[in-house]
């Protein structure tokens, strides 16, 4: 080896341990954090499991925000789902965004539906309304039915956001499922703190291969295949690990854009939805929580560690490149529309530790991985590379990969134990020693695929134009 | 530590780079670590299942007991109920698993069924160990003891749960708040004098809840806590004052509506509303422009309630153009005073909007 | 033997009123859902139903407007944990004749049952 590049290995060792470290340090930090949550979520649901939910008094009008684009097949299905929740008093928005399919007429035919004159103002613009429908059947009262010209996710919901009659509102995914009681644990942060409350959101689980009929989960399975099992272990550490300890440090950035709560004028007074990137969930609740922070006043951001919301993830890889894509780039956008916000001590928690933390870690690691790997191959092709080194690495960064969602598991375990037949824990442990090598690299070229898509798509910023919404890469159940 | 390390090193060959040492090390700490995690995934699994097992077997139990216990009337009650208690009350889990279920029942029954419960839970002896669970301390346990007690209506010395009123865990404040009006022959909001923080909306809601649903004596006199130190505590009597249709407390209510906290003057408003006080709108419409939006928007209710479209067209010059949410209300209940001018209505609404006014 | 068909979903309360629903000498049908109920509706008619109204799958509010429409003269009680009057006058508003809130006491719903039983 010349000295010239050994130099260079033990620099890039040096760096590639430092980072190495920190990303540990961060997942250890949060590992603990999570278990303190945990620990308390079980204590609460330990003695919450046995009072009955207060089910018909004087709890608020809930509006409940479903976008839909062309879901035709399923959309009487899902409404039918959405009206039995159970919540004594809520309106379904079902925004129409412009479907090409027979969405609206199977709506129209299911539910008698006719055109209503309903005063609104636009607060937030968005494309043209083209008419508003409710039930003539009293049965169906607390159903509306917004048809709108396209616009996608981010406008279909502002569009409700306009419409919709009460002050909380819950943003869902039109086709994923909720417990049933849902909208109660969701909405008890609002009630129950003694700080404003501006957005609450729970925990996400993977519904493929679950047995499901009309909208209920029936039987709770693991998936069949791979790539979506992954995607299992994948949402244990984000919501185990990941959201449970940032709730636990007030740092939370983002609710799902499938399952959150909201109040109304908070969201309005912020903006609404931003229709120009595709990481609008995460970038509303950055935007609220910044704008809070800046008016000085007090607020918190609920978390509900129950799961409440069941969606069915991508079961084929290319879909599931796009969506990867998709997140990088809204991360990407979210974080520089709000780059002040960065290492910025006057936004308290989400300045100091989850903006820099979702810069280094989600957004920057990927890239860095890859760059790690261009290096190792620029080394490979000058034959210049010790294997037993490399060999350690690897085996080290391999075991720790392992150890993190093995980490994830037991908390999903130790807390929830949604997976109740023994044998799903082999499998599940057979996914995580795979997954480094299989699945891993697809996401993290997905990721870099994104930050080029994004560096490429820059020049149109203002056109970026979406047909899709609501997932378009979901499987159709 | 340094010398087990100092082992463990020694073990690696000794023409290792450092890097090496370092990861061979952490590959060992982690596998362990990862050995260790998955063994004890594997006896969290075994025990919640056998546990499981049990909870499913005495339930099962209970449904058959409990039933025949309520609804036939050849059981032998004394004995049965003595058979269970020696034979199926032996494991801290079935005592839990019945506690539960028992309240259970007596959430859904009412009258002579859920007496019947009450004396049941007694006659098995099982107040005991509720009792014991509130002396153990844990904000959990305590809460669940209380809620129990509460429930069943047992009484205890009042000594024992008020420090709870207090605590700083909300859901333990919540259960002795209940406790202490679900017991209560009269008087059920006596404890609302040692409350001293403030009532979440959550718990205002339950505790209206119980008054409606479990408390059995007179409706008490809501008016002794208006003057109360907490804001929460005096909307709170204000609702229930509405709630409870008490007419005679209307001139004790007239004051709020100067108040100078918002929030009162909306409860005081609504409340006011609610009991239809006719004079109710002369002496909010002159304040109208000052107000805030949701009192503003409270006032609009009132003048739909009580009021005819001579109080609506008052307002109408105070509406500023940019207030949409006021002018959509103003609209809306133009619409419900003039059923059959709906169409008309709507045209002179998107008229405005167009024109900005 | 009058045929009674019970709608829902908590298992302790299906115990219990089955248990003494048939103890006073009806035919107690359970349906544990909206669905199910639907597909009882379906195969035949009823002397009476007792229904909840926040159900799985279908509404209750879905069902009595469809019991309405097929079996005008079925009387049907709902059984609600809801007071809000609200929903207790559009129950009554939709055609139905008794509404019952849980808590509930199993000796007044028999009576209940047994009154509207002689009615029709």
């Amino acid at each position: 080896m010349t000295p010239i590049l050994h130099q260079v290995t033990e620099i890039a060792s040096w760096l590639f341990l430092i980072y190495g470290s920190i990303i540990c340090a961060g997942y250890i930090f949060s590992a603990a954090f999570s278990l303190v949550e945990i620990r308390d979520y079980k204590r609460r649901n330990n003695f919450e499991d046995e009072i009955a939910l207060l089910q018909s008094l004087n709890l608020p009008a809930i509006s409940i925000l479903a976008p839909a684009f062309n879901e035709g097949l399923n959309i009487v299905e899902n409404v039918r789902s959405l009206l039995t929740i159970n919540y004594p008093s809520f309106e379904i928005v079902i925004i129409n965004d412009g479907s090409s399919d027979d969405s609206l007429a199977k709506l129209i035919e299911e539910y008698e539906l006719e055109i209503e004159q309903v005063l609104y103002h636009s607060y937030i613009p968005t494309k043209k309304v083209r008419g508003i429908y409710k039930s003539r059947n009293k049965a169906f009262k607390n159903l509306t039915v917004v048809d709108k010209e396209n616009g996608g996710k981010a406008d279909a919901l502002n569009t409700g956001i306009n419409i919709c009659k009460n002050n909380l509102i819950c943003c869902i995914d039109v086709d994923c499922i909720l417990e049933n009681d849902a909208m109660l644990k969701l909405i008890k942060p609002f009630l129950n703190d003694e700080k404003k409350v501006i957005a609450s959101g729970g925990v996400i689980r993977v519904a493929n291969s679950c047995i499901i009929e009309d909208g209920r989960i029936i039987e709770v399975k693991l998936p069949e295949k791979f790539i979506a099992r992954v995607q299992v272990l994948e949402y244990f550490r984000a919501f185990l690990m990941g959201r449970m300890a940032w709730s636990r440090v007030d740092g939370l950035l983002l609710i799902s854009g499938a399952f959150g709560m909201f109040d109304k004028d908070i969201v309005i007074q912020a903006g609404g939805y931003n229709i120009h990137t595709v990481g609008e969930d995460m970038e509303l609740l950055v935007r609220m929580r910044r704008m809070m922070r800046e008016r000085d006043e007090p607020y918190s951001v609920g978390f509900v560690p129950d799961p409440l919301c069941w969606t069915e993830v991508p079961q084929s890889w290319k879909i599931l490149q796009r969506q990867r894509n998709r997140w990088t780039r809204g991360t990407a956008e979210t974080l520089w529309i709000h780059r002040k916000m960065i290492f910025n001590a006057k936004y308290g928690v989400l300045g100091i530790l989850s903006t820099p933390f979702w810069f280094f870690f989600e957004w920057l690691a990927p890239l860095i991985e890859f760059f790690g790997i261009l290096f190792f191959l620029f080394l490979l092709l000058f034959g210049q590379i010790n294997w037993l080194i490399f060999g350690t690495f690897f085996t080290a960064v391999y075991s720790f990969a392992f150890l993190f969602s093995i980490t994830a598991l037991f908390f999903e375990e130790y807390s929830f134990q949604q997976y109740k037949k023994p044998k799903y824990i082999w499998r599940l442990i057979g996914t995580a020693l795979l997954e480094p090598v299989i699945y891993h690299p697809v996401i993290m070229w997905s990721a870099v695929m994104g930050n080029i898509d994004l560096i490429r798509g820059k020049k149109t910023w203002g056109a970026m134009s979406r047909a899709g919404l609501t997932n378009p890469e979901k499987k159709k159940a | 530590m340094k010398d087990v390390l100092h082992n463990v090193t020694a073990y690696f060959p000794e023409e290792w780079a450092w890097i090496m040492k370092i990861n061979a090390l952490f590959i060992l700490l982690f596998l362990l670590l990862t050995i260790g995690l998955i063994g004890f995934i594997i006896f969290l699994r075994v025990e919640k299942n056998i546990r499981n097992d049990k909870k499913q077997a005495q339930q099962l139990l209970l449904i058959d007991f409990l039933n025949s216990f309520l609804f036939e009337e050849d059981f032998d009650k004394l004995k049965e109920i003595e058979d269970f208690r020696t034979d199926h009350l032996k494991t801290p889990l079935e005592i839990k698993v019945t506690i539960k279920e028992i309240l259970l029942f007596h959430e859904n029954l009412k009258g002579e069924s859920a007496i019947a419960l009450e004396e049941l839970f007694l006659q098995l002896q099982l107040d005991k160990f509720v009792l014991n669970d509130l002396k153990k301390g844990n904000w959990f346990t305590v809460a669940r003891a209380i809620y129990a007690l509460s429930e069943l209506g047992i009484e205890v010395s009042a000594k024992k749960i008020e420090p709870y009123l207090n605590d700083p865990k909300n859901e333990v404040r919540q259960q002795s708040q209940l406790y202490f009006l679900k017991v209560a022959k009269d008087n059920p909001l006596q404890f609302l004098d040692k409350t001293e923080r403030p009532l979440t909306t959550w718990q205002q809601i339950y505790i209206e809840n119980a008054l409606k649903n479990f408390y059995q004596g007179p409706a008490p006199d809501f008016s002794i806590w208006l003057d109360h130190k907490l804001d929460t505590v005096v909307e709170f009597s204000i609702r229930m004052i509405a709630r409870y249709n008490q007419f005679e407390n209307i001139p004790k209510l007239l004051p709020f509506l100067k108040n100078e906290k918002e929030s009162i003057r909306k409860e005081a408003i609504h409340a006011l509303c609610s009991l239809e006080y006719i004079e109710l709108l002369n002496l909010i419409l002159p304040t109208f422009k000052q107000e805030s939006i949701s009192i503003k928007k409270e006032i609009l209710r009132s003048v739909e309630q009580l009021g005819t479209f001579d109080d609506l067209k008052e307002i109408k010059p105070m509406l500023a153009a940019q207030d949409w949410e006021l002018k959509i209300k103003y609209f809306n209940i133009e619409k419900y005073f003039f059923p059959n001018k709906k169409d008309e209505i709507h045209m002179q609404y998107l008229h405005e909007q167009e024109m900005g006014l | 033997m009058k045929k009674i068909l019970v709608i829902e979903d908590n298992p302790m309360v299906i115990k219990s009123l089955e248990f003494k629903l048939t103890k006073d000498g009806n035919d107690v049908h359970i349906a544990h859902d909206g669905r199910e109920a639907m597909k009882f509706l379906k195969e035949g008619e009823f002397d009476l139903i007792l229904t909840d109204l926040m159900l799985p799958f279908v509404t209750g509010n879905e069902l009595i407007s469809y019991i309405k429409k097929v079996y005008p003269q079925t009387p049907i009680i709902v059984l609600s944990t809801s007071t809000q009057e609200t929903i207790i006058m559009d129950a009554f508003n939709m055609g139905v004749d008794d509404f019952i809130t849980k808590p509930f006491s199993p000796n007044e719903l028999s009576l209940r049952v047994k009154r509207l039983l002689a009615k029709s």
